[in-house]
């Protein structure tokens, strides 16, 4: 009574632990018993219909020529007399180049193995893929056979059955590669828009370095204590709008062109009296970036990939002036005379990335930055010489990629 | 003398011994027991055999086929001092199959099993080697591990060792299972060029004797 128990208990740890087999619709299986047989196939096909309503219209049928042949009853026999609770699937593996021919052979076709063994009932499960049983269960004889049978039909055969394959099918699916390794490095070229967010400050670093900046005013419309940095006339914090468009080859290296604008406000002393004539002083800048980009792809699962990316733009900034009086003033003549910046600056940008790829062709992409521009001329008069600014930015993109 | 322990402490530590055993496997078979032991037949490798042709006076033609039966002679009879033994032919031989089995990570060895659901005579177990190598300054890891597979070894004139290599299993014979398997190698010290039949006897024995220390 106690082994029976244990067998019981060692059975329900062999069932936990294979993965549940494919299940066809209208599937056909293969009985193949050694000894007394114990499944007869109208019994179990009714199981099979009775446990599982989607199954269709399965075929069960005596594997006769399985029986009959010499080589496949000596791997029977070997079994009945090796069968043992405390053996693996992989210890019972049939070693006749025979035996693993036949199994090869046995297309989409399930084959029960049964045999009775010390009041015991096995039952093996194997497919054409099995170097070794796919599925063990044992069951002691003195419960009822139906019972018996109707319980392997829905723990091997009760999952949501899948539409058989033809012939050309199986024959296209064999031929298929590996989705893992049928990757290879592709050629890519995308669109993308995005939002972002640029200010002077870079995260972590001290506010002390920038408060002479941020704070400074602008008085009688051009005086401010330094003009080194374009941030003493305008505020530095605005939301950037972008489009751009890039191509890479070979998963690696790419060129990315990007237009960016963003709008800043001019910082007027408010307390100069002179200001009381203008209506509003706006500056928009317009970036247009070239980065040279170098990636690395990820696919932690087929369906998503991840490219991270390293890249140096060079960049071109212009900043128009959108300003304007209030009505029925003429304007001062510091109005007339009020500071101008370049007619565009030059610098370098460096920026990384993550681009997230889903549904093949679209890509949610993060990046962030520092970007610096100046003017060639070093004199003293030049208006933002030297500005930093550091970027945060999100895209959806479209990709086309072919390989 | 002292010197000599030291050489059989360096040759005990350089030789690795392999085994691997089934999940029921728990001792060798009783004295009683009956153990079919299969002959040597393609299992018998000679290496140089010019060399033991010239130390043993043995023609050159002949050597192969003497030193093969004086071997199975020899395991046969040392064998039979721990079973109930009985010769297994070479007919019965030619009919197992040959597999490879996984000894360690990068270690495997060719075998010759019996096919599953046959038994080979009325004996519960089968001793069976599949690859019995006779040679001078051999290392078994050269042999069985695969990743020391393509090492080039240099054609010596004089040997410092006298080595065989076999590997085993012990086959249980009505259940058609490998109970356990095994690598040995046995080496004695050669001096001079110096070799005799009783090296080579002495030598086949205590092959023999490693092989039951490794059940």
């Amino acid at each position: 009574m106690f082994k029976k128990f244990i067998i019981i208990i060692f059975f329900i740890i062999l069932s936990s632990h294979a993965a549940a087999p494919t299940v066809w619709k209208d599937g056909e299986f293969l009985l193949w018993s050694y000894g007394k047989r114990y499944l007869s196939p109208a019994d179990f096909c009714f199981a099979l219909r009775y446990e599982n309503e989607k199954i269709g219209n399965p075929v069960c049928y005596e594997a006769g020529d399985w029986e009959r042949d010499t080589t496949l009853s000596l791997y029977a026999k070997w079994l009945n007399t090796n069968l043992d609770p405390r053996l693996d699937p992989e210890d019972l593996r049939p070693r006749n180049a025979h035996v693993l021919e036949r199994l090869g052979k046995l297309k989409d076709n399930h084959l029960i193995f049964s045999t009775i063994k010390n009041d015991m009932a096995w039952f093996l499960l194997f497919d054409e893929n099995s170097s070794e049983p796919k599925q063990i269960a044992i069951f002691p004889l003195s419960q009822d056979s139906v019972r018996i049978v109707r319980k392997l039909a829905s723990d091997w055969f009760g999952g949501k059955p899948q539409r058989r394959l033809t012939d050309a099918e199986r024959e296209a699916k064999e031929k298929e590669p590996d989705e893992y390794f049928a990757e290879q490095p592709m050629h890519d070229l995308w669109f993308g828009i995005g939002l972002g967010h640029t200010q002077a400050k870079v995260p972590l670093t001290p506010n002390n370095w920038y408060s002479h900046k941020l704070n400074s005013k602008i008085k009688n419309y051009r005086d401010v204590d330094d003009s080194t940095s374009v941030w003493f006339f305008i505020k530095d914090t605005s939301p950037i709008y972008r489009a751009y468009i890039g191509g890479s080859l070979y998963d690696f290296i790419g060129l990315e062109f990007e237009l960016r604008k963003s709008s800043h406000k001019a910082k007027i002393d408010e307390s100069d009296t002179i200001y009381n004539e203008l209506d509003h002083w706006d500056f928009n800048r317009y970036e247009l970036m070239l980065a040279l980009e170098f990636m690395k792809v990820f696919m932690p699962i087929p369906q998503i990939e991840i490219e991270t990316y390293a890249s140096a733009s060079v960049l071109y900034d212009i900043f128009t002036e959108d300003i304007a009086l209030k009505d029925g003033y003429k304007g001062s003549k510091s109005y007339k005379t009020r500071f101008e910046f370049e007619s565009y600056y030059r610098g370098v940008a460096l920026t990384l990335g993550l681009r997230t790829a889903f549904f093949k062709n679209y890509a949610i992409d993060l990046r962030t930055g520092l970007a610096n521009r100046g003017t060639a001329m070093k004199t003293e008069e030049v208006i933002g010489s030297s500005t930093y600014d550091a970027f945060i930015a999100a895209g959806l993109e479209y990709h086309i990629r072919w390989k | 003398m002292i010197r000599y322990l030291m050489l059989s402490v360096f040759f005990l530590a350089c030789s690795q011994n392999f085994t691997n055993s089934h999940k029921f496997y728990s001792s060798p078979p009783a004295k009683t027991e009956s153990v079919g032991i299969v002959q040597l037949d393609d299992a018998f490798m000679l290496t140089r055999t010019s060399w033991f042709a010239e130390k043993l006076n043995i023609q050159g033609d002949s050597i192969y086929n003497k030193l093969e039966t004086l071997t199975d002679s020899i395991i046969l009879s040392e064998l039979s001092k721990s079973w109930n033994v009985s010769a297994i032919s070479k007919k019965d031989r030619e009919s197992f199959s040959r597999e490879t089995l996984k000894m360690d990570k990068t270690i495997f060895i060719k075998t010759r099993f019996p096919e599953q659901g046959v038994q080979i005579g009325n004996s519960n177990y089968l001793f069976i080697i599949h690859e019995y190598t006779v040679g001078g300054d051999l290392e078994a890891e050269n042999f069985y591990d695969y990743t020391k597979a393509n090492v080039e070894m240099s054609q010596k004139k004089k040997f410092k060792k006298f080595s065989i290599i076999a590997t085993f299993t012990l086959w249980d014979n009505k259940k058609q299972i490998p109970l356990r398997s095994g690598i040995i190698s046995v080496q004695t010290p050669i001096k001079d060029d110096a070799f005799n039949r009783d090296i080579f006897v002495n030598t086949t024995k205590q092959a023999v004797q490693e092989c039951l220390k490794n059940l």
